[in-house]
């Protein structure tokens, strides 16, 4: 008799096994494979039980929330001791400086970000000018916002001569010029950029609107000082400042890099550091791979040298062996001392990745620059560093975040970077208790690990977004 | 047109820059010939300057190396050689130098063994493991190296009972009148404590000699069974089980002549005194905190070189090895890691000289490696000799890393791929 072999309509699919699907398929799989496997998931869930239970009972069940000082820490048992956290956060983040003046470097933060946070993003235009302005502008504004503008003093004429006596023909004439300065700066440079839409066929508009750049750049610094002096003075706005005290004072208070500390101190060894080792590794670079034998011979012994003795002989050799270098007399403030030595080091670092970069570019690049009668420095200029920077992006965040894990051993020169403050404050007996120590270390650690992860993960993020333009 | 072939434009090109005394400015060489007599000018010039403003500093002093032989005149926690405080400066660092190479050999082989372990487990089939590995290479990738050591040192090995048991406020707990030994103790007579950690001391009484003996005719007649072994599969295809032979060799003959011998090996074992540990080895806790911190930090990095380079390994190999019916296991080990080591070996080496350098770090906790006893410790004393001792020290370090440029470069031209 024949059967109906054909099904007429299709049977609906069995659903799999249920444990093949789900989370139970899902542990089967990855943790309970196999005999071994599964001896190994089940060791490490209990020592996983073990680190993890002990860490949150000293970060949060044990631990002390409230407390005017150390003698709420102190106890059998206790745990983490927050109340010293929160009671030196001000410390952390701005050190020693001046309680009335941490505006300054609140807002020196916040220009930093308007600075920093366009260029993180690739869509945003005008990359030049954000980038001018991070990278020179800011500076000289932070510059002078950090350390304070004295103000040209009006001495009395007798005492004017005799200092004027002692210094050299040169210095009087630019102390004679010095109010005049800074407008005539600044218009020579609003000359420049607006003759570069006018005469083209004379000049090139370009260099006129660089030139211009570099003049109101030069101007910048006598301008603030300007800025600063009128509002002190009240001629700007109206507004008199309140009392000024009479003789000698500061439109800007004078902070020295002495009080500087914490947060800010690691920002500033950091921004700085990665900052003029561009420059310093670019040149660095070409050096390395330049047809003469001498620019050759310098740049690897410098390169090779720097990367060979850890950061810390580095530190030493700029804290110990720069004032040396300078005529008796004069002295480095301490904290150029660590900046020129992390900026060396960086430099040398720096050159390497920019080395990768170069090597990265076709010779073809190279070649069809050199048909087209480019000299070294418009090959260079125009063709070849564009590409090969933009290569190397990812690389320059990396140097970042590992510059600025590296600063916290200006600790061992004596700067109070955030590491430093956390340790200081540790000394004080009012918060003396077992936990302390490990309460402070664990608060720098848990930032410093937010902050390089953040940056890590954005460069994971910029590397693949880069590579997928480059093609 | 008339060829001339001396290289000139033809005549009716030539222009005044062709011609004449300035046309060889304009040539390649001389340019570059300027360039760097213009470099050379200012380093010699920078150089002069330096010099002769560090000579009018230092005030006429010599610029000798007496220094070196003067008496220190400090005391420094751990020497490997003989030191006090009367040997000289050059003692000084030399001391120096052999603990930053006692820490660094000790941190090196330990945080390999750590990063591989955690590089392998980061790419095992296992999710929990491998994501344990994630997170501990994250982790202590992202920390500086200083906070490492401060944390181990500051909070974890002060934080140690001490040697004798006290209650929160100080005081000593006293037992018949006598304080109570609080150390931890590990078994085997291994104690410790916030002062560090107490080895029991073997002395060798005269059998040993023989036991040390077997060791060594252990260890060599390994080897060369392994040899053995090695030429005996390329010829034949049959394996030999050289692990367990040599595992026997090296293992169960030395301890097999031991006990023939009557055990002469003894142990003094640490004892508290009344106010201090005495006897056994002392391994200070400066010591522990910087090896922990170094292998710790270390094999983070070690284990994403570990993990690049596996990955670096085609996928094809493994897949062949399995289809010839070899385990997962010894694809591991004979097919993927002999190639993935020509990519890990570079990054691992230089590595290697970040852990000798980061040695350096134990400054801040107190350890007496190069930098801390002689660019610290020194240097505070005999002011007017920086410059000497800090380019002695950088000396130091650039010897090493010439060291292993050179391995690796040797390394390198050896496991090169040569490619047909």
């Amino acid at each position: 008799m024949p059967v109906d072999t054909a099904l007429s309509a299709a049977t609906p699919a069995l659903r799999p096994p249920a444990s093949e699907t789900g989370l139970v398929g899902w542990m089967r799989k990855n943790l309970f494979s196999s005999v071994g496997n599964s001896i190994l998931t089940v060791v490490c869930l209990f020592f996983l039980y073990r680190l993890v239970a002990g860490a949150l009972d000293w970060a949060v069940f044990s631990a002390v929330f409230t407390g005017e000082d150390g003698s709420a820490c102190r106890g059998e048992g206790k745990g983490a001791c927050w109340p010293f956290v929160k009671a030196k956060f001000s410390q952390f983040i701005y050190g020693r400086y001046p309680e009335e003046m941490r505006w300054r470097v609140s807002l020196t933060f916040i220009l930093a970000l308007a600075g920093i946070i366009p260029l993180m993003i690739p869509a945003i235009p005008w990359k030049g000018f954000q980038a001018y302005y991070t990278l020179i502008v800011f500076p000289i504004i932070a510059y002078w916002l950090l350390t304070g503008v004295t103000v040209p003093v009006e001495l009395p004429a007798a005492e004017l001569a005799d200092i004027r006596s002692k210094q050299s023909w040169w210095y009087r004439i630019y102390s004679d010029a010095r109010p005049y300065i800074g407008l005539s700066l600044l218009s020579a440079a609003a000359v420049s950029v607006l003759l570069s839409f006018v005469a083209r066929q004379i000049l090139i508009p370009q260099t006129m609107r660089l030139l211009g750049g570099i003049l109101f750049t030069m101007a910048l610094p006598y301008l603030i000082e300007m800025l600063f002096v009128a509002l002190d003075q009240g001629k700007i706005l109206g507004l008199a400042a309140t009392n000024p005290p009479p003789g000698p004072h500061n439109a800007l208070p004078v902070v020295k890099t002495e009080r500087w500390g914490g947060l800010l101190v690691t920002l500033v060894v950091a921004s700085v550091g990665i900052t003029c080792s561009y420059p310093v590794g670019i040149i660095l670079a070409l050096g390395r791979r330049s047809q003469m034998p001498i620019a050759r011979w310098a740049s690897v012994f410098f390169i090779e040298t720097v990367r060979a003795v850890p950061l810390i002989t580095i530190l030493f050799m700029s804290s110990v062996m720069l004032p040396y270098f300078l005529p008796p007399g004069m002295e480095f403030d301490k904290l150029l001392r660590a900046l020129v030595g992390v900026a060396l080091f960086a430099g040398a670092y720096m050159a390497e990745t920019i080395r990768g970069g170069l090597q990265a570019i076709p010779r073809g690049q190279f070649e069809a620059a050199d048909a087209l009668g480019l000299s070294y420095p418009k090959k260079m200029g125009l063709i070849v560093l564009p590409q090969a920077l933009k290569l190397v992006i990812p690389g320059i965040v990396n140097s970042f975040v590992g510059l600025f894990k590296d600063t916290s051993l200006v600790l061992i020169i004596g700067l109070f970077d955030l590491l430093n403050i956390v340790q200081f404050n540790l000394t004080d007996a009012k918060w003396f208790a077992p936990q302390t120590a490990m309460t402070g270390y664990v608060f720098a650690a848990a930032f410093f690990w937010f902050f390089c992860f953040a940056i890590s993960r954005y460069s994971q993020w910029l590397e693949k977004r880069l590579r997928t333009d480059h093609k | 047109m008339a060829v001339m072939d001396d290289g000139r434009p033809p005549a009716a090109r030539r222009g005044a820059s062709d011609d004449g005394l300035m046309s060889i400015f304009f040539r390649r060489e001389t340019r570059q010939i300027i360039y760097q007599v213009a470099i050379v000018v200012t380093l010699v010039a920078f150089f002069w300057m330096i010099i002769s403003n560090a000579a009018a500093r230092r005030q006429g002093r010599a610029w000798n190396a007496e220094f070196l032989n003067s008496s220190a005149g400090f005391d420094i926690s751990q020497t490997l050689i003989p030191y006090s405080a009367a040997s000289s400066n050059w003692d000084a660092f030399m001391v120096g130098i052999l603990n930053t190479i006692f820490v660094s050999a000790i941190a090196i082989v330990l945080a390999t063994i750590l990063g591989f372990v955690a590089g392998i487990a980061r790419l095992s089939s296992n999710w929990l493991i491998a994501k344990v590995a994630a997170i501990y290479v994250e982790i202590t990738r992202n920390i500086p190296l200083l906070l490492h050591l401060l944390i181990w040192y500051f909070g974890v090995i002060k934080n140690l009972p001490g040697i004798f048991k006290q209650s929160p406020t100080g005081d000593f707990l006293m037992v018949d009148g006598k304080r109570v030994p609080g150390s931890v103790e590990l078994g085997g007579g291994i104690l410790l404590n916030n002062r560090g950690l107490f080895l029991p001391k073997p002395e060798f009484l005269p059998g040993s000699r023989t036991a040390l003996f077997a060791l060594v005719f252990g260890i060599i007649a390994s080897i060369l069974v392994a040899m053995w072994a090695r030429r005996r599969q390329l010829a034949t295809g049959q394996q030999f089980p050289v692990l367990w032979t040599s595992l026997a060799l090296i293992l169960i003959l030395p301890i097999g002549t031991f006990l023939v011998m009557g055990r002469p090996v003894q142990f003094e074992h640490p004892t508290v005194g009344r106010f201090n540990m005495s006897g056994g080895i002392e391994l200070l806790p400066e010591l522990a905190a910087l090896l922990i911190g170094l292998v710790f930090y270390t094999g983070g990095y070690i284990a994403e070189i570990v993990r690049a380079g596996i990955l670096g390994v085609s996928k094809g190999q493994k897949e062949a090895a399995r289809a010839i019916g070899l385990t997962n296991g010894q694809a591991l080990r004979l097919v993927v890691i002999p190639q993935a080591l020509r990519i890990i070996i570079p990054p691992l080496t230089s590595n290697y000289l970040n852990v000798t350098k980061n040695s350096s770090l134990g400054i801040a906790i107190g350890y007496p490696d190069l930098v801390g006893v002689f660019t610290g410790t020194v240097l505070n004393q005999k002011s007017g000799h920086e410059i000497e001792i800090v380019l002695m020290t950088m000396a130091v370090y650039l010897t090493l890393s010439l060291l292993t440029s050179l391995f690796m470069n040797w390394f390198n031209k050896r496991m090169a791929l040569v490619e047909r």
